[in-house]
């Protein structure tokens, strides 16, 4: 490891692993005692489960953890084994072909039978993924049509939180707001409980203290050189307390990322910089998240922004209230187009760029995870920032061809 | 490769290959651009075009290179969307003045998102003006409610378009050449029983497809008054299951290998076919399931006794459809196969050999 590059390990990230694994075998222990259980997609209102006090898992998450304690390939190959298709939406398929699985011993101890999924839109595969899922274990599906906006917003990120009515389709509120309600609907009539208004907006507002946190957090290692941690420690400090979100535990623990990236970039302030500071846009390669100290300790580079945290500075916050479901729908119809789909993404990701100082991005496609990429590519380069493209797949490291990620990144960086 | 004609009789022969000609065109000539609207997706009301003087061109991709679609478009997207942003920037529909995108997938919501996107960083880029009619499902108020919307914005910008109303005797013409459509086409469906082969009727399917289907009423009308003269069809009735748009080399590859395509379920082979699943307002989505139901029933109503699952797309829905369909069709004894489409074109002779085996089987089994 070279001298000058600081230790950016934190202790918070360790923490919330901690607390992740005693929350998820306390949330086996709830549905083994008749507790429901929702899988969902990262675009639903996770916010009305909460209030509801629903145990969920988030679909994606789960695949990840799948990848990261290398259960990927077994289970893909289950998968394909029944006829579906291989190397095609892996990412979203995982959590299906986890289900096929007569494993006791999966990750985690296992992901307990869902009584209820929940997906927003219908658009592609995603979706027929999460039913097959739902019918593989019994339980029901339940479906948030997505409305599209036929004209976005420039630069939504500069007034979403205060005013989304100016910034989203009129339309496409209201679609999505009386989504949510028959969604709350459904949900009281599968599980028998019922929503409390004051608790979902007790909730909404501990999502918007903990989005101004990460907000914080993500203006703090935009501005410090070096930067006080890379992306594969502030992921998991961003995605485990967002999975939290609208909890008490969910804001803390944003809290505590943020104080801690304040005091290690006290600390790391005097010392060198890091000699590349760079942009990753796209999901992680999950399956070898040591990739990223490796480029560190070994080539000087420091992986410093990823959509996770930017999204939930970005994304999430609406401090201006209308209606209860109406901010939630504010806040989520957008949610998958402000990371996958040109123009949202691409220019919002460019200005990102511009404001964290990078020296290069790496612009990770996954052709099964459509993202418009060659746009954000065009941005990008439009405002003089290095960009290389590599093809990969989040969690199947077969998917990158012979050579591996990890070659392209340091051929791009000894180009810098 | 274009369906076989050698078999027909002279007079339908002539009539047919005017067919194939006038639906494989290509391009629309440049005059007839002043009111021409390119049309993706399967969810735009022809009748709300035509009834405002504007002639719908159908935007159907087709199997060829697409060099733009490889920079901008995911290579996992459906191939013949993919195709239409390419012929779109390529002027292959003509000089179209509007293009309306009616996404029933994620491919066609990204080509109305990409194909702006691309007209707002590139001002030299001449394209049509592009509008996105986005009909959702579903049987909710909400949901109906922005449907109704929706339509009354078509007609909003319809109205602007054209900068006139409709005239009532011209809006009466239009809906009933629409009909005369419908009509025609649906006496030519019960032909296929006996009398069109699946090539035949991806022709006739392709000309609802093509550029202006208006312009084709005509010839579809000939070619009903002589279909009765055509020769008995042949081969092992066979259900074409699949991907949303089936190529006709598919049906002619069948009909070598000793099949019959009698009959498509709703995500595969003609258009009419793929506009039966088509929003209407408070239409639902069907589950896998019923999907797979709605392929039995239709196997088991056209009389076919095999089904082929052609699989196109790379990472769209059907493939993973395939496996409860393939379930349920197979417990009720009909024989089924699947061919690879993203190979089928690079592997066509694999493919041959392999659906050739595979009728040879089933007509074994039958003996």
């Amino acid at each position: 490891m070279n001298a000058s590059m600081q230790d950016t390990r934190l202790t918070c990230t360790r923490d919330f692993g901690r607390h992740q694994k005693a929350w998820f075998a306390q949330l086996r222990e709830r549905v083994a005692n008749g507790e429901p259980l929702a899988v969902v997609g990262v675009d639903v209102p996770h916010e009305i489960l909460v209030a509801m006090d629903i145990p969920y898992v988030v679909a994606p998450w789960w695949a990840s953890v799948c990848a990261a304690n290398a259960y990927a390939r077994r289970y893909l190959d289950l998968m394909t084994h029944r006829g579906y298709p291989s190397g095609q939406s892996q990412y979203a398929a995982l959590g299906f072909a986890s289900s096929l699985a007569d494993d006791s011993d999966g990750p985690m101890g296992g992901l307990p039978t869902p009584t209820f999924f929940v997906t927003q839109g219908r658009s592609g595969p995603a979706h027929t993924i999460m039913e097959l899922w739902a019918k593989e274990v019994g339980a029901e599906h339940l479906v948030l049509e997505k409305p599209s906006d036929p004209d976005p917003a420039d630069h939504w990120w500069t007034t979403i939180r205060h005013d989304w009515e100016s910034v989203i389709d009129s339309d496409c509120l209201d679609l999505a707001e009386a989504q949510i309600s028959a969604f709350v609907g459904a949900v009281e009539r599968i599980t028998g409980r019922t929503l409390d208004p004051e608790r979902l907006t007790v909730a909404m507002n501990l999502v918007n203290e903990q989005a101004e946190l990460f907000s914080r957090a993500r203006d703090l290692i935009n501005c410090a050189i070096p930067a006080p941690a890379g992306i594969a420690q502030t992921i998991p400090a961003t995605t485990i307390p967002q999975w939290h979100a609208g909890t008490v535990w969910g804001r803390d623990a944003a809290r505590s990322f943020l104080d801690e990236l304040t005091a290690k970039s006290a600390q790391v302030k005097n010392n060198p910089r890091e000699r590349f500071r760079m942009m990753w846009v796209g999901n992680p390669v999950w399956y070898d998240l040591d990739m990223y100290r490796r480029l560190r300790a070994d080539h000087d580079t420091e992986f410093i922004w990823s959509m996770y945290l930017a999204i939930a500075a970005d994304g999430s916050p609406r401090t201006d209230y209308g209606t209860v479901y109406r901010t939630l729908a504010s806040r989520h119809v957008l949610h998958t187009d402000q990371l996958s789909t040109p123009p949202w993404n691409c220019h919002w990701i460019a200005d990102q760029a511009v404001r964290a100082g990078v020296d290069g991005v790496v612009n990770m496609i996954s052709q099964g995870v459509p993202r418009g990429s060659r746009f954000i590519g065009d941005a990008l380069r439009a405002r003089g920032i290095p960009v290389i493209d590599i093809e990969a797949d989040a969690v199947d490291s077969q998917a990158a061809g012979a050579t591996s990620v990890e070659a392209r990144v340091i051929d791009f960086i000894r180009s810098l | 490769m274009t369906a076989p004609t050698g078999a027909l009789g002279s007079q339908a022969s002539e009539i047919f290959d005017r067919l194939v000609c006038a639906t494989t065109t290509p391009r629309i000539p440049d005059s007839a651009a002043a009111g021409a609207v390119g049309i993706v997706g399967s969810g735009v009301p022809l009748e709300e075009i035509v009834v405002w003087g504007l002639t719908p061109i159908h935007a159907v991709g087709r199997r060829s290179p697409a060099p733009y679609a490889d920079l901008y478009m995911e290579s996992t997207l459906e191939p013949w969307t993919r195709s239409v942003f390419d012929m779109v920037l390529d002027k292959a529909f003509g000089k179209l003045s509007h293009l309306v995108v009616a996404p029933t997938n994620d491919g066609e919501r990204r080509l109305y998102y990409y194909l702006r996107e691309l007209s707002r960083s590139n001002q030299s880029l001449e394209l049509p003006e592009l509008y996105l009619f986005d009909l959702v499902r579903g049987d909710s108020s909400g949901v109906r409610e922005y449907n109704e919307r929706r339509w009354a914005d078509l007609r909003h910008a319809l109205r602007r378009w054209t900068n006139s109303v409709p005239d009532v005797q011209h809006q009466k013409t239009a809906i009933e050449e629409l009909q005369q459509l419908d009509v025609v086409v649906e006496r030519l469906r019960t032909r296929r029983a006996d009398r069109l082969t699946g090539s035949q009727w991806s022709i006739v399917s392709q000309a609802l497809s093509a550029h202006d289907p208006l312009a084709r009423l005509p010839l579809l009308q000939d070619f009903d008054t002589v279909v009765d003269d055509l020769p008995v069809a042949t081969g092992i009735p066979t259900l074409l299951s699949g991907s949303p748009i089936a190529h006709s080399d598919v049906y002619a590859l069948i009909e070598r290998c000793g099949g019959r395509v009698v009959a498509e379920d709703r995500r595969s082979g003609t258009t009419p076919e793929c506009f039966s699943s088509v929003d209407n307002q408070g239409a639902v989505w069907p589950s896998v399931d019923e999907i797979a139901e709605d392929t039995l029933s239709r196997a088991v109503e056209s009389g076919a006794s095999t089904v082929v699952f052609f699989v196109y797309e790379q990472d769209g829905v059907a493939p993973w459809l395939v496996p409860t369909q393939r379930s349920l069709v197979e417990s009720h004894g009909i024989s089924t196969t699947v061919v690879d489409g993203v190979s089928f074109f690079d592997h066509v002779n694999d493919w041959n050999d392999d659906l050739a085996s595979f009728y040879a089987d089933v007509e074994g089994s039958h003996r």
